[in-house]
């Protein structure tokens, strides 16, 4: 659970705010903590000046009493320091003199230790009727006799002024408080504004929109950077689903294919009566297409699950050899239906750690592959070797006889469904997922498969493994 | 034989029941499991055939209550579901065979004769045809005393022919039983037919009457014909 505003920009704004204002703050404390202690130090340093004439004025009287001076009440300054307070006591702590302006007050009771030893000491005193007073003290000598004389100021003054300049500078305190926030809140949605953009864009682009890009006004900052992130994405995201359109709608051309041959033959074999022969006829060829258009969901529903991950390896560690031997043996004979040599050149016998069935029908396609573009009578190379690069992995190749194959389909040959001869039939060279399935399953067991033209004129198809 | 088909889709089940009764059975259908379970419950049969994905009560719940009840009869299980996981939650609820849909006609045959050879292990089928026969031990075949020239796939090829003979043998079959082959791809199509067509040349070109008969679009037979 968070607090506050929703959006980015109410939240970036509060936290502007909430941070200048409080350095705002603690700078309004120093300065009004600057000025009460210079204020103090300025009546201290008047008490200390007037402390001077006051002990100038005092005289005793004839009978032994403590007066001040009446010329002091004629300085013209006098109405400034009305305020003044001043109490004289002796060393064992008597009043001696206390001015009108105390009314019977005290200022403090006996002499605290310490008191008029050394210069002037000052300290802060509650007088009993609440008067707060900034108080100093200095021992003096009056015609010969000791005395403590006591001045003090009220401090009252000092701290109306102080907090008249607190209140000032609160004042301007909320007034900048309100300004940031606007001016945050600007700054923030400027900012913010390319977001804003890339959202909208990027919100508008849908699965047939994918082409569409994200602007990318700096591609140097942080939104830049992001945009360009996202636009690298989309690419992706679009190639990805154009493979998938393409492959989608290959699925349903090899679909349609058996499904539009199946349905002519029904509908005119439909349109007259037939001998119970010619309906075998019929029947046999639809089921010709029915099964190879069962074959063809079978391998596609073998695909997708690759695709999607579900396919579990399971592997077991066997003789490379042994494999080839077998496959050999299941797929030679189309070899010597066509008159074609298979020559083997195997080193060693190196074995793999691979999921054996798989691995198999990704030979035997290889093979088949070979003996259906050599011509009769051609031959074919299959060659075992140990590789040196990458170290401890094994390279199977085959060699056709076959018319190579042309530049532009280069790319394309491992591609589902793409078949190098577009004419041949369909009964003749299946859907043109051999390859593609011989790929996946070479990849699945972190090989790799390929092809290079040979001296003749045909192509040598190879598979790198790693030796188990 | 009594069979019981419990299928819910209408078309399918109405050609397997079809199929059934022309190999010489008597066949029940019923369209839901429930509807099976009763019938079951009710009459004396010798064989199931179980769809798994059917309305209401599902093949499984069909399977574990049967076998709950003490039923024995032998259980197929026809399914559109490949996954091996599937097969074998199958095959663990008591079921004894399991085919994935959509499969060849023949097949089925031949499994429900597998199944019931291996309840009577006694019934040997003759392994020799018309004039030809075949030594298992010898590994040797011979047609009107002479001895036949054949490769070890084409032994075994025939001797498949001649355990399924008068039944149609089709090429999934021949690719899982000879071949031994676990994936279905299109060279091995071409494979097969390239060496029924050469065991044909051997067993049958010599002689007047022909064995190996193709049956397009879905097989091969091994049967005494006089006629082609």
């Amino acid at each position: 659970m968070r607090f506050g505003p929703k959006s980015l920009r109410g939240r970036l704004t509060l936290w502007h705010v909430f941070a200048f204002g409080i350095v705002l703050f603690v700078y309004i404390g120093c300065a009004t903590l600057l000025q009460y202690w210079q204020l103090t130090r300025q009546l201290n340093h008047a008490e200390i000046q007037d402390m001077v004439t006051v002990e100038g004025l005092l005289y005793l009287s004839p009978a032994g009493e403590l007066r001040l001076h009446q010329e002091y009440f004629n300085n013209p300054q006098a109405h400034l320091l009305i305020d003044r307070l001043l109490e004289v006591r002796t060393p064992d702590g008597k009043v001696a003199f206390s001015s009108d302006q105390l009314h019977g007050r005290t200022l403090g009771g006996l002499p605290f230790q310490g008191e008029g030893q050394s210069g002037f000491n000052g300290r802060k005193l509650r007088l009993g009727d609440g008067t707060n007073v900034y108080l100093i003290s200095h021992a003096h000598q009056i015609q010969g006799r000791p005395f403590l004389i006591r001045l003090a100021y009220s401090t009252g003054p000092l701290i109306g002024q102080v907090k008249v300049s607190l209140g000032i500078l609160l004042v301007v305190l909320l007034f900048a408080l309100v300004a940031a926030g606007f001016a945050g809140h600007r700054f923030v949605s400027q900012v913010l504004s390319p977001l804003e953009v890339m959202a909208r864009r990027t919100d508008q682009i849908t699965a047939s929109r994918l082409h569409d890009r994200i602007p990318v006004e700096c591609p140097d900052d942080e939104l830049g950077h992001m945009a360009m992130v996202l636009n690298g994405l989309l690419q992706r995201l679009e190639e990805s689903f154009e493979k998938l359109k393409l492959f989608t709608s290959d699925v349903s051309h090899e679909l349609r294919t058996p499904l539009a041959s199946i349905r002519s033959v029904e509908e005119v074999s439909l349109q007259r009566a037939l001998s119970p022969e010619q309906y075998q006829q019929v029947i046999a060829s639809m089921l010709e297409e029915v099964n190879q258009l069962t074959n063809m969901v079978n391998t596609m529903l073998t695909i997708g699950r690759a695709d999607a991950g579900q396919l579990e390896l399971h592997q077991t560690v066997f003789s490379l050899n042994d494999l080839l031997k077998d496959v050999i043996g299941v797929v030679g004979i189309l070899a010597e239906e066509k008159e074609q040599t298979i020559h083997m050149a195997i080193e060693g016998n190196p074995y793999v750690q691979a999921d054996r069935s798989l691995l198999r029908l990704a030979i035997l396609n290889i093979l088949d592959n070979a003996i259906q573009y050599s011509p009769s009578g051609g031959s074919i190379s299959v060659r075992l070797k140990y590789m040196e690069s990458p170290s401890h992995s094994v390279e199977l190749s085959v060699e056709d006889d076959g018319p190579g194959i042309p530049e532009q389909s280069r790319e394309k040959v491992f591609d589902r469904f793409y078949r190098v001869e577009k004419d041949r039939s369909r009964e003749a060279s299946g859907a043109g997922l051999g390859l593609a399935i011989a790929k996946w399953a070479v990849e699945a067991h972190g090989g790799k498969i390929g092809f290079r033209p040979s001296a003749g004129k045909g192509s040598i198809f190879y598979m790198q493994l790693p030796r188990a | 034989m009594e069979i019981l088909v419990i299928e819910d889709e209408r078309k399918l089940a109405a050609a397997i029941a079809e199929g059934l009764q022309q190999d010489r059975n008597n066949v029940l259908v019923a369209h839901t499991g429930e509807l099976g379970l009763k019938m079951l419950h009710e009459g004396r049969f010798d064989l199931l055939l179980l769809d798994l994905m059917l309305p209401g009560m599902n093949g499984l719940s069909v399977l574990r209550e049967l076998r709950r009840d003490g039923y024995g009869l032998p259980v197929l299980i026809l399914s559109a579901k490949d996954l091996v996981e599937e097969r074998v939650l199958g095959l663990d609820s008591g079921a004894d065979d399991y085919l994935v849909k959509p499969f060849a006609f023949t097949e089925l045959l031949a499994r429900i004769r597998s199944l019931f050879r291996r309840g009577h292990p006694a019934a040997t089928v003759p392994m020799q045809i018309a004039d030809l026969s075949i030594d298992l031990n010898g590994r040797s075949v011979s047609r009107a005393g002479k001895l036949l020239d054949l490769t070890s796939r084409e032994f075994d090829l025939l001797e498949y022919f001649l355990i399924n003979q008068g039944s149609v043998v089709s090429r999934e079959m021949l690719a899982r039983d000879v071949w031994k082959e676990t994936m279905r791809y299109t060279s091995l199509d071409n494979v097969i037919d390239v060496q029924v067509g050469r065991l044909r040349r051997k067993i049958d070109a010599a002689f007047s009457t022909k064995l190996l008969h193709t049956v397009r679009g879905v097989g091969s037979v091994l049967r005494e014909e006089s006629h082609e």
